[in-house]
């Protein structure tokens, strides 16, 4: 039977009193973790590092290191400084060879340096004023914590952030990339009407065309194929799932293709779903007014007296609509452009006038405000107009009153032209 | 027996010498200390059970492997050995095929084992260092390259920046400033670190284990952002 080896404990500990004059002490622990080793272990292992100690010596602090997490931790400590000192060149020329030659050498020793000098760049940075670091790039920041997670966690730990990443990229997808039925409908209506729109009233989230009356077959420039494809979409959605936002959008469709009953169904449709969104109602509001004003015009063309008033009741329904809309949301400038022109076509001439003004001062800049100034300059026309025949009127009524007080006996209290003229006074 | 111990980084002829005059002994740290008037030889891989074996034997004496591999990896790092992964995995290795010997002949603290046949380890590698490097040919002075050599360091240096900017920013708001006022310029250094110990109510030496502890993190995350730029 082999003879059993033994260590002596005491050995390297006698060495070590003779070597470092005295038991190396235990470290002190300060109260925020940290445990500080002795002066002389400090030294020991600047010594070890740069190979000036013994074969005994170096056997005992490496015994050590191997037992004692302080001492190792020193061990870093003390080569990252001398590691410093090297790249600062405040080594002596001796010491500064034999770290270059000793772990300097090494992956992790050149790791180390070229660290200790990327730095000494940020230092110098910090002298020179400079102390905000550059701003990394999101990209950089994503790649790097990724890095960071993959080379230092558990598998558990990195499935749970795989997982987090891969839900954090889906709503990054579908908030910014993914675009469903609705969403490519609605960009196909977009491009459909980019050079011209059809309808005189703002749709909601549609950009703006110039609007060109035409009357009869035109030469309107429509793209067909887009707003086939816009209305196909949203049929295919309504089918798979009729969602409000579909019934919505298929309503704007039909309002752009000027089908306004059509429009109108849809609509109705997405408000029983969704009853306070104010973009339907600005889109129903608008509807009504396309429609009412084709009915007004068809009234006028029949004799007189022969109108049911349909014209008249749907701008009121379209008024309803706008004036709910903008009680939801008093900034949605799509439904205050078309009560604009829904006062402007009621007759409504200082509301119409009103709606304008207020368009136009949180609208300044875009086409459509050159539209509301158009339609402003109509109105305080309209306007004007309508003052010279008040004037007209009262200065008939003068006269009317006039001629009856010379042709009227003095018994004559109540003159017979003034209940003729009493409404139009009352305005007056 | 006890000079073998006590000398394990001799040089090969000492060693020699000792392992002459100690024939009879044939396990750690002696064994190793005879294999080394020899080339370098990778031991073989342990068995699982001779790898269980030597896991229970660390254990048994309140020592962990994957720290006692780690430290041994920093140690030969320190002596100048370019493979010091390599070289812990070949000390480990030679323990653990050995396993059922050294439990059974060895008798105190496992480290002291495992340091002999680490010395030994080490010398292999040195002498194989050496040889190789007689063996390579003077080097010639390389070859203009048009300072593309000159832009890929601009470019890693540019890179080494932004991580560290990368690192400094994931750092707390407190560390950062530590690290900022601890790590200056030598000449502004002493002062500012005397002040901001006094400010922290920790001693010189506490404030620079902190700051060291602070610089490990910053570099272990800049290796991971080089590593993936």
């Amino acid at each position: 039977m082999a003879r059993k080896q033994t260590d002596s404990n005491s050995e390297p500990e006698t060495l070590w009193r003779k070597l470092f004059g005295g038991r190396s002490q235990h470290a002190k622990q300060s109260d925020d973790g940290v445990r500080e080793i002795a002066a002389e272990d400090r030294n020991a292992i600047r010594q070890y590092l740069l190979r000036r100690l013994s074969e005994d010596q170096e056997q005992i602090i490496e015994q050590r290191l191997l037992n004692e997490d302080d001492l190792f931790e020193e061990l870093e400590i003390a080569e990252d400084e001398l590691v410093d000192e090297y790249v600062d060149g405040r080594l002596s020329k001796s010491d500064g060879e034999q770290v270059k030659k000793s772990f300097l050498a090494t992956p992790e020793g050149i790791k180390k340096q070229r660290f200790a000098k990327t730095l000494g760049r940020y230092q110098s940075d910090q002298k020179n004023g400079a102390i905000e670091p550059k701003k990394p790039s999101l990209l950089s920041r994503l790649q790097q914590s990724l890095a960071r997670v993959s080379t230092a966690t558990s598998p558990l730990a990195q499935a749970v952030v795989v997982l987090i990443v891969i839900s954090v990229g889906f709503a990054v997808w579908r908030g910014f990339f993914y675009q469903s039925d609705v969403d490519q409908a609605l960009v196909a209506l977009n491009a459909a009407y980019r050079d011209q729109r059809s309808v005189e009233v703002r749709i909601t989230g549609l950009d703006y065309a110039p609007f060109v009356t035409t009357r009869g077959p035109g030469t309107a420039k429509i793209n067909e194929n887009e707003l086939q494809r816009a209305e196909l979409k949203l049929l295919d959605a309504l089918r798979k799932d009729p969602t409000p936002a579909a019934h919505h959008a298929l309503g704007k469709v039909y309002l752009a293709r000027n089908a306004y009953d059509d429009a109108i169904k849809e609509l109705d449709e997405a408000l029983k779903a969704d009853p306070n969104n104010p973009e339907i109602f600005a889109d129903l509001g608008a509807a009504y007014l396309e429609k009412g004003k084709i009915d007004l015009d068809n009234e006028k063309s029949l004799q007189e007296g022969l109108g049911s008033g349909k014209g008249v009741e749907e701008l009121a329904r379209s008024l309803d609509n706008l004036n709910k809309a903008l009680t939801a949301n008093p900034n949605l400038l799509e439904a205050l452009f078309n009560r604009g022109l829904c006062h402007q076509y009621l007759g409504l001439t200082a509301q119409a006038k009103t709606d304008w003004l207020e368009y136009i001062k949180r609208d300044s800049l875009s086409p459509w405000a050159d539209e509301a100034r158009h339609h402003l300059r109509m109105v305080e026309s309209q306007e004007k107009k309508l003052s010279k025949n008040k004037e007209q009127i009262f200065q008939e009524f003068l006269t009317a009153y006039n001629s009856q007080n010379r042709s009227c006996d003095s018994e004559c209290a109540q003159p017979q032209a003034i209940p003729h003229f009493r409404p139009v006074l009352r305005e007056l | 027996m006890l000079l073998a111990l006590r000398f394990p980084f001799a040089d090969i002829s000492r060693r020699r010498q000792l392992a002459e005059l100690t024939p009879d002994l044939s396990v750690c740290p002696i064994e190793a200390l005879v294999s080394d008037i020899h080339p370098m030889k990778r031991e073989r891989d342990p068995t699982p059970e001779e790898f269980e074996k030597l896991l229970a034997w660390l254990a048994s004496a309140g020592r962990d492997y994957k720290t006692i591999h780690h430290r041994l990896t920093r140690i030969f790092t320190s002596r100048g050995c370019i493979d010091a992964e390599m070289l812990a995995d070949e000390v480990m290795n030679r323990v653990a095929v050995r396993i059922d010997k050294v439990v059974t002949t060895y008798e105190g603290d496992p480290v002291k084992c495992l340091l002999g046949f680490a010395e030994n380890v080490y010398h292999e590698d040195w002498r194989d260092r050496q040889k190789l490097s007689e063996a390579e040919p003077p080097t010639q002075s390389t070859p203009p390259d048009g300072g593309e050599k000159e832009e890929r360091e601009r470019k890693k240096r540019e890179q080494e920046d932004e991580c560290l900017a990368i690192c400094m920013e994931e750092l707390s708001k407190a560390d950062g400033n530590l690290f900022r006022r601890y790590f200056q310029e030598e000449e502004r250094a002493k002062i500012a670190r005397k002040k901001l110990a006094a400010e922290l109510k920790i001693t010189a030496n506490a404030l620079r284990i902190k700051a060291h502890r602070i610089r490990r993190r910053l570099q272990q995350c800049m290796q991971a952002c080089l590593a993936e730029a």
